[in-house]
């Protein structure tokens, strides 16, 4: 082992070791080869187990020393999926001290399983094969240091020819192995950049087209051919050429691998010419023929006169081997030099072989050569063959017309879209076209054989081959044609069915001699017709599920199917198909009308063609009965044509049975509705009532002639509360909540009249129907309003108590004040006296004491009026009384002047006498009026007072020009203590108007004013004379 | 130097028993029958008035507005006022008072305790001067 030297430059490694790699000693990958980088994607610092496998054992066991020169094995699968590897091979060169290592080594192909086409049709993404090689593996002996520059020459080598080659896309070699530079004689450096044709080619070489290799390679698969190659010596030699294009991971050609293989399997045998006896008398056996030999080392054919005349050649006329070859098919040609030259061996060293030459004038013929090796090279080749040239052109011509017959009919045959046969006698096949047997293979690896060969090939049972010479045997024997259905589970699950025909042909001695058996797919119609069926058995199944009598009837009225809900008893169904309902009643012992009922409404259909239906009232033996609702639907064809008729029978007992029972009970709640006070009504969105009952008609006074009639509801109501109802209404359909209200109208007596009514949504009902009530309320709301006034009545009661309390204090405390300080006075007038410095008068003083006594006995005197008027205790005793004086007497009591000095205007009408009246009373009700005409105009004109008689009424008017009471507040003037708003600041208790009211209708009279604030007021009373 | 009261009333009898009473304690008195009558007194013995004595119901306006009016106007507000009134209810003095009155009398009254309500009235407003 040759020191290996470390300082070598790595391009220079790589132009010998394109594959090499380098790895530290933790063996992450430093650097590698450039053609190793185009077959793998590899990155300085990924760890070599990381990228290949490695099969040298036990490399992490190894030291540097030991390493080197060690043989290794790494593999790599080129795709993800497993395939494709690629095998390095070679020795490992551990670097002292530094611990990397170098893997110097190329790929390798693995000849024994080159491309066959078998993998090639079955595989098309082979590129490297498994390219491992065990038998021309690279051995220790053969290696040798490049390093060290050293070579072992090729051509001493004993081994067959080969080697490798790595090229780039365009086919420039980049790296040879060293199985190439020995087989050829050139080193790696001498050859890189070159084609491998331009190496390896020489004279003899076929031209195979550059453009053939480039197109072959865009082909991505491997491809071979043959050619003689030459060496440095320019010694020739058959060699295989194996191109196998390198992709990368993107499935894009990246280079190409060469693999080239020796062919040469002749070679000087000098043994060989102890057989020359052997040549002359093989040459004696084709006597008449054309006679040849030919020295397969030198490529030197010697031929006889006769075989230059059956070319069509003189006899002069020199005949070397390249004409030869020029005249025969290319075909032929590979045939010869890959399939008879290489095949000769010791044992079998004679060859016949048919083949087409052109003659002299170009003419090709047919030809058939006898051959056999007279003399073999040392290495075992064959070296000398010796043959003869036959023409066989008329009889061949013969039999490709034949052939070419036969092959005319069978291929109409194997177009035709049917199963075709044909078989022998023996039931062995002739012929089968492609309909019968798909695979071309087994077409023809059946002819000769029978069914029970195909069973056994295809791992059939031997039933179907029974079956099949039952049918065959049967036709044989009874001379006619048969014909069967066949019907087969394919493996997928799926039907066929195949009509098949067999016909037994006869030979002129009515034997047969041969049998032709005709099959037609016809699963497409046995599958439809199966639908057919089974669709029809469907649709008969639901229509027995279906919980309806059913009948299909044809036009003449006789039944075609019923199912199981119209007929339980299976016998009858079964029976009653073709029968009709004459039929049917007297089997049953029914009663024929029943079948004339049917036929009434059969005949109704046919006549309109349009379905009816109808209520059919069966009675059972207990009295009960059942109802069927029938219907009878007719079907027509296209030309309206009555096709079926349809019978269609539904229990309806139960909703006979329920209607009549909601017929009862409607009847029922009608009765009760009729019953009841309230008024009830149903209606419809529009108000449209469908229903009223008693009392709803008594509370609106409908005539009971209008209850046909259908009435709007609203038509009943008066303008403003339609509005207010139909509110309600859409209150209901919007939100489905009752609603309620209270209508008020006019009614027919000419009285207000109270409605309460409310209205729902009728539970249930499918159409928007609403139900309403209504009751008469008048009374109760008459009732009411005449509670709410003494209600009224009694809080105002209250409120005037307080108001009594507060004035009646007020009032008495004035004059008490003028009494109290008047008194004080007169003592301290007294007082004064005594010290002499009064000039006050005390007969003032005790005169306005007297005053205010008198003032405060009128306030309790009216108090007492007005408790006796409320507890109604006035004695009231008509007097005639004078009516002028007694007027003026008033006049000139109080008010001429009055207190303030006004004096009042008296008119009294000359009519005005003498009348009945309470004196007290009304001198009380006038003087009051005055006072307040007073009290109420300070400041202004006096008062007016008038006396007349109208409409015999005594009418007493009191005006003033003074305040006015708000109109608003005029309603409540007749009541105890009330006093005007305005007024506040005036004294008074508004206890007058009531002695003024109580007066007036103690005399059946009336009182009544007229005020306009800011500009007086005028009441007046009226009695009755 | 006497001290002036205006007496606002218009029930004369009681007005004139009021003015003796009230000068018989040793004021001076200004007499009005109303309010608008009272207004004019105001306006033109404003700074002799030391008081105003003024009922509550009054023909044209009320007692509250003349209240209201006067301890409103800068020249008038420190005037003590006092009510003499026929209500007698709490309700009225309180509103009264709350109103600014610095005193209330209700009707009828004794000469000794409307002098009282009067003298320590002015006194206050001396006081506070």
């Amino acid at each position: 082992m040759v020191e290996p030297q470390f300082n070598i430059a790595e391009n220079q490694i790589n132009k010998l070791f394109p594959f090499y790699i380098l790895i530290d000693r933790y063996h992450h990958i430093k650097s590698f080869g450039s053609s190793l980088a185009k077959v793998v994607q590899l990155r300085p610092g990924q760890k070599l187990s990381e990228i290949f496998t490695i099969q040298t054992p036990d490399l992490d066991k190894h030291n540097g020393d030991e390493i080197t020169g060690t043989h290794y094995q790494l593999i790599r699968c080129l795709d993800g999926a497993g395939r494709n590897p690629i095998l390095l091979q070679g020795e490992l060169l551990s670097i002292k001290d530094s611990g990397d290592i170098f893997f110097l080594g190329s790929p390798k192909v693995n000849r024994q399983h080159g491309i066959s086409n078998s993998q090639r049709r079955n595989n098309t993404q082979i590129y490297h094969e498994d390219i491992f090689s065990k038998s021309s593996g690279v051995t220790t002996t053969e290696s040798y240091s490049l390093l060290s520059g050293s070579a072992i020459s090729p051509f001493d080598s004993t081994e067959n020819i080969k080697g490798a080659a790595i090229t780039d896309a365009k086919g420039a070699i980049e790296w040879v192995d060293r199985d190439f530079e020995r087989t050829t004689g050139y080193q790696l450096h001498e050859v890189i950049g070159l084609r491998p044709r331009q190496v390896i080619y020489g004279s003899r070489s076929t031209h195979i087209p550059k453009s053939y290799v480039d197109e072959m390679v865009k082909l991505k698969e491997p491809f071979s051919f043959d050619n003689i190659g030459y060496n440095r010596r320019n010694a020739s030699f058959w060699f295989r050429t194996t191109v196998q294009p390198i992709l990368n991971s993107n499935n894009e050609v990246k280079g190409r691998y060469y693999s080239f293989e020796d062919v040469t399997s002749l070679k000087e045998n000098e043994s060989a010419l102890r057989e020359t006896q052997e040549l002359w008398k093989f040459a004696m056996d084709g006597a008449g023929d054309g006679v040849w030999f030919y020295d397969l080392i030198r490529s030197d054919l010697q031929v006889s006169l006769k075989f230059k005349e059956i070319l069509g050649w003189q006899p002069k006329e020199a005949y070397r081997i390249e004409d030869f070859i020029a005249s025969m098919q290319p075909e032929d040609l590979e045939h010869i030099r890959s399939g008879i030259i290489r095949r000769f061996t010791k044992s079998e060293p004679t060859f016949s072989y048919e083949l087409q030459l052109k003659t002299k004038n170009g003419q090709p013929k047919y030809y058939k050569s006898k051959g056999k090796v007279i003399e073999w090279a040392e290495d075992g080749r064959a070296r000398i063959v010796f043959g003869t040239l036959t023409d066989i052109n008329e009889e061949k011509l013969k039999d490709i017309e034949i052939r070419e017959q036969r092959e005319y009919y069978q291929r109409i045959l194997n177009e035709l879209p049917a199963d075709v046969i044909i078989l022998s006698p023996d039931q062995k096949f002739r012929f089968l076209n492609k309909s019968a047997v798909k695979d071309d293979w087994m077409r023809e690896w059946l002819i000769g054989k029978d069914m029970y060969d195909y069973c056994r090939e295809r791992n059939l049972p031997t039933d179907l081959a029974d079956s099949r010479k039952k049918i065959f045997d049967e036709a044989t024997a009874r001379r006619v044609a048969s014909k069967e259905v066949d019907r087969r589970v394919k493996p997928d699950g799926t039907e066929e069915y195949k009509l098949r025909f067999l016909y037994p042909f006869l030979d002129k001695d009515e034997n047969v001699d041969f049998l032709v058996g005709f099959g037609i797919d016809i699963t497409e119609q046995v599958l439809n017709e199966k639908k057919l069926i089974e669709q029809k058995e469907y649709y008969h199944n639901i229509l027995d599920a279906i919980p309806a009598d059913i009948a299909i009837l044809s036009p003449d009225h006789k039944y075609e199917f019923v199912n199981r809900s119209a007929v339980r008893d299976p016998e009858m169904r079964k029976w009653i198909i073709g029968k009709d309902d004459y039929d049917y009643c007297a089997r049953r012992n029914l009663p024929p009308a029943i079948a004339d009922g049917r036929r009434a409404k059969f005949l109704d259909v046919l006549a309109t063609n349009e379905s009816t239906s109808f209520i059919d009232e069966i009675s059972n033996d207990d009295g009960t009965s059942i109802f069927k609702l029938r219907f009878f639907h007719p079907h027509t064809s296209s030309g309206g044509a009555l096709k079926f008729l349809v019978g269609y029978g539904v229990d309806i007992t139960e909703q006979v049975k329920n209607k009549r029972f909601a017929e009862l009970q409607e009847e029922r709640l009608r009765m009760v509705l009729n019953m009841i006070r309230d008024g009830v009504f149903t209606f419809d969105e529009g108000g449209h009532i469908n229903f009223i009952n008693n009392s709803f008609r008594h509370i609106l006074n409908i005539a009971d002639s209008n209850t046909d009639r259908p009435l709007s509801f609203f038509d009943l109501l008066p303008a403003a509360e339609i509005i207010k109802v139909k509110q309600k209404l859409s209150q209901l359909i919007q939100t489905g909540q009752p609603q309620y209200g209270i209508i008020h109208f006019i009614d027919y007596r000419g009285q207000i009249a109270y409605l309460d009514f409310s209205l729902t949504k009728a539970i249930g009902s499918i159409e928007a129907a609403f139900v309403g009530r209504i009751s008469d309320i008048t009374e109760i709301v008459n009732k009411e309003e005449g509670l709410k006034q003494i209600i009224a009545k009694e809080k105002e009661l209250n409120l005037s108590k307080s108001r009594f309390v507060k004035i009646t204090s007020h009032e008495l405390r004035t004059p008490l004040a003028i009494i109290l300080a008047n008194a004080e006075i007169l003592e301290m007038i007294q007082n004064a006296r005594t010290h002499g410095t009064s000039n006050l008068d005390p007969a003032v003083m005790l005169k306005r004491i007297i005053k205010e006594v008198t003032i405060m006995t009128d306030i309790l005197d009216q108090l007492m009026t007005i408790s006796r008027i409320e507890a109604d205790n006035i004695e009231f005793k008509r007097q005639t009384v004078d009516l002028p004086s007694f007027f003026t007497g008033i006049k000139h009591d109080l008010f001429d002047p009055h207190t303030d000095g006004r004096v009042l205007e008296l008119h009294i009408a000359a009519e005005v006498t003498a009348a009945s009246i309470d004196k007290n009373l009304t001198r009380q009700a006038v003087v009051n009026l005055v006072n307040n005409a007073y009290k109420y105009s300070p400041g202004k004109p006096a008062p007016v007072m008038q006396v007349g008689i109208e409409n015999r009424n005594l009418v007493i008017s009191v005006t003033d020009q003074g305040l006015g009471i708000p109109a608003e507040e005029q309603g409540k003037l007749f009541t105890s203590f009330f006093r005007a708003t305005n007024v506040v600041n005036i004294q008074g208790t508004g206890l007058g108007l009531i002695v003024v009211d109580y007066a007036v209708k103690k005399h059946s009279g009336a009182v009544t004013f007229k005020s306009q604030q800011h500009e007086g007021t005028t009441f007046s009373i009226s009695f009755p004379l | 130097m006497k001290e002036t009261v205006l007496i606002i009333e218009d029930e004369l009898a009681l007005g004139e028993s009021i003015k003796f009473i009230i000068e018989a304690s040793g004021f001076e008195t200004l007499f009005a029958p109303a309010g608008f009558a009272a207004f004019e007194l105001l306006k033109k013995h404003a700074a002799e008035i030391d008081l105003i004595i003024c009922d509550i119901n009054l023909p044209d306006i009320s007692g509250y507005n003349i209240l209201t009016m006067v301890k409103n106007e800068p020249g008038l507000y420190k005037i003590p006022f006092i009510f003499l009134s026929a209500y007698a209810d709490e309700k009225d003095v309180l509103k009264s008072l709350n109103m600014g009155a610095d005193g209330y009398v209700t009707k009828p009254f004794f000469a000794k305790e409307l002098i009282k309500v009067i003298r320590h009235a002015i006194l206050k407003k001396k006081d506070t001067a």
